[in-house]
């Protein structure tokens, strides 16, 4: 109780005061909420005070604390970065001065800055202790450098919100599905399940047939579910396993899970409905990076993302003017994770790409004291990715059994500037499909000018890769091959129609 | 020392932990987001209870007074503000009502000084509804069986050497009788006053509400029992003048604490959490917990 107390004295000073966090203290909260929870089976009042607990705060006091975060944040990458060290410089900015009005005087930091020299954003008075580095499906990972004291804050948080946000006690056992060089992901799901007590075990990306046999097998361990409950991987690695699932008619009571989460890339409402039909747990998703953790972004029942103020600084701009979006419209988000939260590799103003739409009206919803965004739409790569983003093509596209799993798709801009959709189906012709796609492209007024089926991958135009083309390889015996699709003649077919948008 | 005040004070005593139960089954008691009992709590409490004689012998005797009153208001405010809570959820006034009794009972105590019965009658008061809030704040933010045992074995040695061996209580106790807010459940006065020590009154009601929690009905009745069989007792020896000045009550009651302890503890493999005592059917009918402050 006393020790407790004292952490949590020790941890609101720091953060008051901009100071450095002392990990030991965010992991004794956490261990002690652990201990809570096994005494008490529940936490007990005003738990939304715990750290990343999305407590309310009077809008003054936050005012006051994100002005002093954003100086503090600012200071330490001025000071110890040579990047920002030589951008403030050149533009005379002095960072002791800013504010959340003046925030906008920073310039966005581009991803290529981080992507091209990473080393010129670490801190000179940090010790880097590991390079994140992100999936990279667009080409080129970002690395991201943390320190060890970074980690175990991060995976202090984490361990709060592994017990309270997704509700694992020790009885569960926690499955990932992810790729297995994604260190922090990892190392964060890893350590977190098991200081609450939980099981935890690493598929990694190999075949969905092995993952889901796995997922069905009985675990037989003592204190623990029957059965895996709870499944952490991506989206497009969950579509392989609903397709696979689908394929064997596999359903709910071949399962134990009580939770999916998914990270990491958009997850289509169609997706995520077939992902409960078939797994037959709530599939939730909510937004974490590794260059802004611990920051990130939790689902509300009315829909919006709702994003931490705690732990950094989110403004949602124009990608192209870098100006404020306004309501109803869509703009990237752009993202200042603070120290001392973050203390290694040090970020202002970063432009994550990721696109969302900023709610028309100010939201009513559980949340509303934080600030809301739609869910991610999709990232952005020019006009026409936030024209016809992400969310909107695997909405139109996962809805269709037929068309397998994870989507292969891709968008052309016309010399005319329409858009035609270029997408993989498993057979050709497929006539009642590609009506099917208009008829719903049409009422979701997605501003596509045709959509063309192939059957061939080799003749489909690039399509972005996912997560889940991140395959690994196994000795494991794969349980009985599917029956192979009967091969049919490669053909297309096409139809252009007027855009609708 | 009067027969009658003696078997009175045993009566008290059964009274205050009856009360105790009571509370303990019908009101629910809020708790911080997270915490939990550890071994460094009770030595920390330990030397509290060690030093706070200590510290105010040093202190004038108002001062003392002055502490005891604040502790036991703020002790009689988080006692009463679940049960008001409960009894009108959602009143705004409710806290609020909590405040003034508490200030209400400690002013009309302080404005008493001058008044021995009128004193005794009010610190009494507070010093019940008091140690029914304290000990039942331990028990339900999860203190457990083993730490009232080990806290009982530390006073035990600790009461032994402040009662027995050496005078600090008695030098505490002569320092305190007769002001508001005196430390102890005192019915009567002068010279060889009938009363039990607040920290012996708060271990006397305690373990049963421990016990309760975590081996069930049968320990905290045999609990409650053996309290009042040992106050009774040695009640019983200042009437015959066996004993004619302070006992450490304690000597006698913490190696019974720590005996029942292991006998439960032995007998049913272990001790329940809250989650499992509050799940036990019939274990607590407990309204919703309440804001305090």
């Amino acid at each position: 109780m006393f020790g407790t107390a004292l952490s949590q004295l020790r941890y609101s000073t720091a953060v008051l005061l901009g100071r450095r966090i002392r990990p030991r203290d965010l992991d004794r909260i956490a261990r002690d909420l652990v201990a809570t929870l096994a005494e008490f089976g529940e936490p007990g009042e005003d738990s939304a005070l715990l750290p990343g607990q999305a407590a309310q705060v009077d809008p003054q006091v936050r005012a006051t604390m994100t002005g002093r975060s954003l100086r503090a944040t600012a200071r330490a990458a001025v000071r110890h970065t040579p990047y920002y060290a030589r951008v403030f410089a050149e533009l005379g900015l002095d960072p002791g001065t800013l504010d959340a009005g003046s925030w906008s005087r920073v310039p966005v930091t581009a991803k290529k800055a981080l992507r091209d020299r990473p080393a010129d954003f670490v801190s000179a008075a940090a010790r880097p202790a590991l390079m994140a580095l992100t999936t990279g499906t667009s080409g080129t990972p970002t690395t991201v450098w943390y320190a060890r004291d970074e980690l175990e804050t991060t995976v202090a948080l984490s361990t709060i919100s592994a017990a309270l946000g997704l509700g694992l006690r020790p009885r569960h056992t926690m499955a990932y599905a992810g790729c297995s060089r994604a260190t922090l992901p990892l190392l964060n799901a890893e350590e977190s399940a098991t200081r609450v007590g939980a099981a935890f075990v690493q598929f990694g990306t190999v075949e969905p047939a092995i993952v889901l046999a796995r997922l069905a097998a009985p675990l037989g361990l003592p204190g623990k579910e029957p059965r895996i409950t709870h499944l952490t991987t991506s989206a497009s690695y969950l579509s392989a396993l609903v397709q696979e699932a689908e394929r064997t008619g596999r359903g709910p009571a071949d399962f134990g899970l009580e939770s999916v989460g998914v990270g990491g890339e958009v997850l289509s409402d169609p997706l995520r409905a077939r992902a409960e039909a078939v797994l037959g747990a709530p599939v939730a998703t909510s937004y974490l990076m590794t260059e802004t953790l611990p920051s990130g972004g939790t689902p509300c029942a009315a829909g919006h993302l709702h994003h931490t103020t705690e732990f950094g600084h989110l403004e949602v701009l124009d990608p192209l003017t870098w100006e404020p979006t306004a309501p109803g419209a869509v703009g990237t988000i752009v993202h200042t994770p603070y120290v001392p939260y973050r203390t290694c590799t040090l970020l202002l103003r970063y432009a994550t790409g990721d696109l969302v739409r900023v709610p028309a009206a100010p939201p009513d919803c559980e949340l509303a004291h934080l600030p809301a965004t739609s869910a991610v739409l999709g990232r952005w790569s020019g006009p026409l990715s936030a024209a016809l983003p992400t969310r909107a093509l695997l909405d139109l596209i996962e809805a269709e059994p037929e068309v397998p799993l994870p989507a292969r798709y891709a968008v052309t801009e016309r010399p005319d500037g329409t858009a035609l959709l270029h997408l993989l189906v498993r057979t050709l012709p497929a006539r009642a499909l590609l009506a099917r796609l208009e008829e719903r492209a049409d009422a979701a007024r997605l501003p596509l000018a045709g959509i063309k089926l192939y059957d061939d991958r080799a003749a489909l135009p690039p399509a972005a890769p996912v997560r889940a083309d991140l395959r690994e390889r196994t000795f494991e015996t794969l349980p009985e091959p599917p029956e192979p699709p009967q091969p049919a003649a490669s053909a297309t077919a096409e139809t252009a129609r007027a855009a609708t948008a | 020392m009067s027969g009658v005040a003696l078997a009175a004070l045993s009566g008290c005593v059964a009274l205050v932990m009856a009360v105790a139960g009571t509370y303990l089954a019908r009101v629910r008691m809020p708790r911080p987001p997270v915490g939990v009992y550890e071994p460094a709590d009770i030595v920390l409490l330990c030397v509290g209870i060690v030093l706070a004689p200590l510290l105010y012998l040093e202190l004038p005797g108002t001062a003392v007074a002055a502490v005891f009153g604040v502790v036991l208001g703020l002790a009689v405010q988080f006692t009463l503000a679940p049960v008001v809570a409960a009894r009108w959820p959602g009143a705004g006034w409710a806290t609020a009502t909590t405040w003034l009794l508490a200030a209400a009972g400690c002013a009309v105590t302080a404005l008493l000084h001058d008044r021995p019965t009128g004193v005794r009658v009010g610190t009494d008061l507070l010093i019940a509804v008091a140690v029914v809030g304290v000990a039942n704040l331990w028990t339900q933010s999860g203190m457990r069986a083993a730490h009232v045992a080990a806290l009982a074995a530390a006073l035990t040695c600790y009461d032994l050497v402040a009662t027995a061996l050496t005078d600090v209580t008695l030098r505490f106790a002569t320092r305190v009788q007769g002001r508001p807010f005196a430390p102890m459940l005192a019915l009567t006065g002068g010279q060889h006053p009938v009363s039990v020590g607040l920290g012996d009154l708060l271990l006397l009601v305690l373990f049963p509400l421990v016990a309760a929690k975590a081996y069930g009905r049968g320990a905290a009745l045999m609990a409650g029992a053996v309290g009042v069989a040992v106050t009774g007792a040695i009640s019983a020896l200042f009437a015959v003048g066996a004993l004619t000045s302070g006992f450490p009550l304690l000597t006698a009651l913490g190696p019974l604490i720590v005996a029942q302890h292991l006998y439960w503890s032995r007998r049913l493999g272990g001790e329940r959490t809250t989650a499992q005592w509050r799940a036990a059917p019939g274990a607590v009918r407990s309204g919703p917990a309440v804001r305090r402050g």
